[in-house]
């Protein structure tokens, strides 16, 4: 495996404001850096701390997977097709914008502030009927394995023909492009191997929680590694640990 | 419109191409912000219009964000290309603010270069 990206908790992108404090693994907004225009079809990754109360008003979003994952607290969606949802630790949610979709998505709890990740992906196919879509996974996660949390939309039988508004009760999500999420809870001293589901994939690594080593370099909380090359990487826990790992297309759409 | 911004600069014309009106006029609104006035963006759903915008307003910067058919978006980039071969042509992805300025920044600076 070849490192192509590092980027360290503290060298992202940091922005503040009365709604959120969020920080950015990938350029976004106003804030630019040319080194930091994506991993493949991994186009952004923010971690949002959104504030008892606040959140993102009706906005639009089109040709884009657009991902939740919840570490912490609870965030409500609702959109322009009618559907209304919760995301949680355990449920993650995926906007397929396709041709086109405003959403909302808020914080509505009095007290306690919602820490989610939402990582956007290039789909592999323009303007397709936009959707919502939820999936519910067990989390805790089990110890010292990966859990597909993520998955092509289509690599399942049963799948539905076009994802859209399919609200599932499995315990993996479909999203329009080749790509698989993981989680893993990791104890210390433990290593994972990581099979690469498709040739050519990448990996991305994003430490939630805890410390690792790649590929030698040491991760530590809310950093972030990508990687590629044909072997699978193995992911060794400094101490126990939380990771996101997504295997992402090396597409290269700039 | 060939206001001069603040740092005395030209504005960006960007022409925007897509079929959603409300997106559409988001992504205008965003472009056309005046307290920065880095770009002066006009729009249209229809393809047509676009080829006549194209054809008599100053453009820079051609967008297409969503909602054109293969078919459509072939053709149009064709004849686009074919007019003026030198101007930009852009897939706008995400719909807002998110990547926009991004992409756009991506792409000026590499024609410069």
């Amino acid at each position: 495996m070849t490192v192509t990206i590092l980027h360290k908790a503290g060298d992202r992108f940091h922005v503040r404001n009365e709604r959120a404090d969020s920080y950015f693994s990938f350029s976004f907004g106003d804030l630019y850096r040319e080194d930091r225009l994506g991993f493949g079809a991994l186009r952004v990754l923010n971690d949002d701390v959104v504030s008892p109360g606040a959140g993102f008003g009706s906005h639009p979003h089109d040709n884009m997977e657009i991902i939740t994952i919840m570490v912490n607290g609870e965030i409500t969606h609702s959109d322009s097709l009618g559907n209304e949802g919760i995301a949680r630790p355990g449920r993650l949610q995926i906007i397929s914008a396709g041709s086109g979709i405003f959403h909302s998505e808020y914080n509505k709890g009095a007290a306690l502030s919602a820490n989610n990740l939402q990582i956007w992906v290039y789909p592999n196919q323009l303007n397709t009927p936009p959707g919502y879509r939820q999936a519910d996974y067990v989390y805790p996660t089990p110890l010292n394995e990966w859990q597909v949390i993520l998955e092509p939309l289509g690599a399942a039988a049963g799948d539905p023909a076009t994802g859209q508004n399919a609200v599932t009760q499995e315990n993996t999500g479909k999203l329009r492009q080749d790509a698989w999420f993981n989680l893993a809870r990791i104890s210390k001293g433990t290593s994972l191997r990581y099979p690469i589901k498709k040739a050519g994939n990448g990996v991305y690594i994003f430490v939630i929680e805890g410390r690792l080593t790649v590929e030698k370099e040491t991760l530590g909380r809310r950093d972030g590694l990508g990687v590629s090359g044909d072997e699978a990487p193995e992911v060794f826990a400094e101490e126990d640990a939380e990771v996101l790992l997504m295997d992402i297309p090396m597409v290269n759409l700039l | 419109m060939n206001v001069a911004n603040e740092t005395g600069e030209q504005p960006v014309h960007v022409l925007v191409i897509g079929k959603d009106p409300a997106i559409l006029q988001t992504v205008l609104r965003l472009l056309n912000d005046f307290k920065k006035a880095r770009y002066h963006a006009v729009g249209t759903t229809e393809p047509e219009q676009a080829r006549e915008l194209f054809s008599n307003m100053p453009v820079d910067l051609v967008l297409i964000t969503n909602g054109l058919d293969r078919v459509t978006d072939a053709s149009l980039r064709e004849w686009l290309v074919q007019r003026r071969p030198g101007i930009p042509i852009l897939q706008h992805y995400g719909g807002g603010s998110g990547l926009l300025f991004n992409e756009i920044t991506y792409f000026l600076s590499h024609r410069k270069s």
